[in-house]
């Protein structure tokens, strides 16, 4: 399922943090991140969203399962790459951490993004199967 | 020794000089000046055996004839023309030796014929030019001729003692004075001797007549150092026996060498460098040329006395050059080429190395400077934006902090303090997305906009509301999280509208003794997104009791993102450290605190502190404007809303119900909780809240 492989940021100075790309399918771009999402970190996100979107993708998942926290600038990136969005495309985000659902909780963007439990439910969103809930 | 018949005319002059390039030798050498310079200044005046030392240097075998005989040369001028042809030795290698080394100025002619000719004939020459002086010191016998060329040896002498050890100076010191003492006397003996030991040429016969008592002298002098003496100058001459006197000249030298435990050998290099760094154009010259020749004789021949005359004759020209220069022109003539040529590039590297450094270090402070400026700037821009609120607005205490990020965040972060009227005090603390430059004109426009309508008269939530919609445009894809709040002092109230920021924190002083911390908490659910992000914000207003002392603490995001230990610092933690401060919190000590107990502080942090006093009673909740969407009723956070602030699941959902019912018939539904000592009530209202509440705030007007 993984066609690219690319670790952006490895290892970073405080805590791991990775950024993971992968393309389930021709119009389908997952970026999967790993440990804090702050300040430091959000360029990064910023740059691989922003990539996909160059490239292409229409349907975009965004994964912080394994995101141990994220702090307001990380959460601009993805507020500013989804207002950006063409018309026809759809990003969703997978998120079960409740520090980081509180985040967006706090910041009223909750309401923003489709968020998702599950990778699946994701994607199942941005091909359009699924009715958006957020 | 042919050169040093020429020079004594110099003497004073020379002599200076001569001092000041032993110092300086004895410094190069790392050994005190001082006790040199003491040596030698005795010696002038009394050093026969320093007399000696010059004129026994030389009789090393066959050398010693030469030296001997250039020593008689000027003592007996008549005499002089007879030639001393060095037994046994090639005439051409003792010219070429001799000859060279020795004479300095005047250079014997190269080409000079048979080599017994050239030793007699150099003695000759420097004769025909000695001048009067040196004439006159034939008198005083061997001794008195130290009056101008001894000083110079026992400078010498004393210069390779001073060399060659500390112990050195005291020796060759004693050794003169017991030369003096003993010059006349033993005259005789020595004179035979140096006869014998020395050549049985005539020439030198004669020559030593008045050199006799200098070279027994010598000996004498020299003879309780004799065997160290002898192994220094001579461990590898051939002719151990021969030269009493070269004996003698090294006596000091090698005197002071034994004393010091020093190799002999080595000893006797010094010396010569020594000698050869003196020679030039000074009486030392004439009294240490011949110590020159020593080396040449003592070693094994033409070969070590190569470089000897190389120095010498090098020196020579440089006569008038400080010694230090002398001495690095010495060194330098050792160094191989190949490993000039690696000192060369060496430097080069290194002067380029300097040049790129100090570059660098111009170019680094430039741009720290440009960074100063331009922090300096921002910082003059950002003081507009955090404007210095009186510290006391009606009844409540107010201060207000700024500490900028660690690293380059820097910037966005807004709030302000101002009175409304009627006695109420209106509070914005805000945080503009992204930082530095671009956020300040956002951060200016966010904060005035939100101002005017506060000053207009409009709740908070119907500020924000406002602002968002007119901004919306102007931030140009940036957002705005910022929280409005009136604090009314007669009702005792707080009421405050949030977009997309936390919320304040709100802190009963308590009336307990458990100190226990009673911090306001709401719901987080149905919180309105910021000013910016393309969605509609003032959809929130919260109104809070506050019947007694309390704080209240509005701060930016910065502060409950901090790191402690890895994590976020949080509310919970601010909420503490408030709580830490006491009563009389303020908004510096609070963000000192979070400082203090964070790792690391990666964005901007901004506090804003209101003291409420006097009164009774904990802050709490007292009532919550909500306007819902369809989105909220149908993702559920507005049950969970209802659920948070309390509401039971049946009642929660019966309001749902209710909003649900209501939103088929508008986009909107406002939904008012009342929180009281009972249950929580509920009322739903359905006009479109915007522009009634901002018609009834102008219209009040």
């Amino acid at each position: 399922m993984l066609t690219t492989a690319d670790t952006s940021s490895p290892e970073p100075f405080t805590g791991a943090f990775g950024i993971i790309q992968s393309q389930p399918d021709e119009r389908t771009s997952v970026v999967a991140l790993e440990g804090e999402l702050d300040l430091g970190r959000a360029p990064s996100l910023k740059w691989a969203l922003v990539d996909s979107v160059d490239a292409g993708y229409k349907q975009l998942v965004v994964d912080l399962t394994r995101v141990r926290f994220m702090d307001s600038t990380a959460l601009s990136v993805l507020v500013g790459v989804n207002r950006s969005l063409d018309v026809g495309a759809r990003l969703a985000i997978v998120c079960v951490n409740t520090n980081v659902l509180k985040i967006f909780e706090l910041s009223g963007m909750d309401g923003a993004f489709a968020i998702f439990p599950t990778l699946d439910e994701a994607l199942a969103h941005v091909r359009g199967h699924t009715a958006r809930i957020g | 020794m042919a050169s040093h018949a020429n020079r004594p005319a110099r003497g004073a002059r020379a002599s200076r000089r001569v001092a000041v390039a032993i110092a300086a030798g004895c410094c190069v050498l790392g050994l005190g000046a001082l006790p040199t310079a003491q040596a030698a200044k005795p010696a002038n005046s009394t050093s026969s055996s320093a007399v000696s030392g010059e004129a026994t240097v030389a009789p090393h075998g066959k050398h010693a004839e030469r030296a001997v005989q250039a020593e008689s040369v000027p003592a007996a001028p008549a005499i002089a023309p007879a030639p001393a042809p060095p037994p046994g030795e090639p005439p051409a290698a003792a010219h070429g030796r001799h000859g060279r080394a020795i004479q300095p100025a005047p250079g014997p002619p190269p080409g000079a014929g048979a080599g017994a000719g050239t030793g007699p004939g150099l003695g000759l020459r420097r004769l025909d030019r000695e001048p009067p002086l040196a004439r006159g010191h034939r008198h005083q016998e061997g001794a008195a001729r130290g009056e101008t060329s001894s000083a110079p040896g026992s400078q010498a002498a004393a210069v390779s003692a001073g060399e060659s050890r500390q112990g050195a100076e005291a020796l060759a010191r004693k050794h003169k004075g017991k030369g003096k003492e003993r010059g006349g006397g033993k005259e005789k003996g020595g004179k035979e001797k140096s006869k014998e030991s020395v050549s049985p040429t005539p020439v030198l016969k004669i020559g030593k007549g008045k050199e006799a008592s200098t070279v027994a002298l010598s000996q004498e002098t020299a003879g309780p150092s004799a065997t160290a003496a002898s192994l220094s100058s001579s461990a590898a001459s051939p002719v151990a026996g021969t030269g009493p006197a070269s004996i003698t000249s090294v006596a000091p030298v090698a005197k002071a060498i034994a004393a010091a435990g020093v190799h002999t050998q080595r000893a006797t290099r010094n010396a010569r460098h020594r000698v050869a760094a003196h020679a030039p154009g000074s009486p030392t010259t004439v009294a240490t040329a011949p110590v020159a020749l020593l080396a040449p004789s003592s070693g094994s021949g033409a070969k070590a006395s190569a470089p000897a005359r190389a120095a010498v004759k090098h020196t020579q020209t440089s006569a008038a050059q400080p010694a230090l220069v002398k001495t690095i022109t010495r060194i330098v003539g050792v160094v191989p080429i190949p490993v000039r040529i690696l000192i060369a590039a060496l430097v080069a590297l290194a002067l380029a190395l300097a040049a790129r450094s100090r570059l660098s270090g111009v170019r680094a402070r430039r741009l720290a400077r440009q960074r100063g400026q331009l922090l300096e700037d921002v910082g003059l821009l950002q003081a507009a934006l955090l404007p210095v609120p009186p510290a006391r607005l009606g009844p409540v205490a107010t201060s207000v902090a700024y500490r900028p990020a660690d690293g380059p965040g820097a910037g966005g972060d807004f709030y302000d303090v101002f009175a409304l009227d009627d006695g109420r005090l209106a509070v914005i603390v805000g945080d503009v997305s992204g930082h530095g430059r671009e956020a300040l004109p956002h951060t200016a426009l966010v904060r005035f906009t939100v101002r005017a309508y506060l000053e207009a008269g409009l709740a908070p939530r119907n500020a924000l509301q406002t602002a968002g919609s007119v901004l919306e445009r102007q931030l140009a894809g940036s957002f705005a999280t910022v929280v409005a709040a009136i604090y009314h002092p007669r009702e005792r109230t707080l009421t405050y509208a949030s977009a997309g920021h936390p919320p304040p924190v709100v802190l009963g002083d308590g009336d307990g003794a458990d100190g226990s911390l009673e911090a306001i908490e709401l719901t987080t659910a149905c919180s309105a997104p910021p000013i910016g992000a393309g969605m509609r914000t003032g959809t929130r207003e919260t109104v809070i009791s506050v019947p007694g002392p309390a704080r209240l603490c509005f701060h930016t995001d910065g502060v409950t993102e901090a790191r402690i230990e890895g994590d976020l610092f949080g509310a919970e933690r601010l909420v503490g450290a408030l709580g830490d401060l006491g009563r009389e919190a303020t908004a510096r000590a609070l963000l000192d605190s979070v400082a203090e107990r964070t790792d690391a502080r990666p964005d901007d942090m901004a506090a804003c502190l209101l003291r409420v006093e006097n009164g009774a009673g904990s802050p709490a909740i007292v009532h919550e404007l909500l306007e819902l969407d369809r989105a909220a009723v149908a993702s559920g956070r507005a049950e969970r809303f209802l659920r948070e602030s309390g509401m039971t699941a049946v009642a929660a959902a019966g309001v749902i119900d209710s909003a649900r019912a209501e939103l088929d018939l508008r986009d909107s539904a406002l939904l008012e909780l009342s929180l009281g000592d009972g249950p929580p009530h509920v009322e739903l209202a359905h006009d479109n809240v915007i522009h009634a509440a901002a018609l009834t705030a102008v219209g009040a007007r």
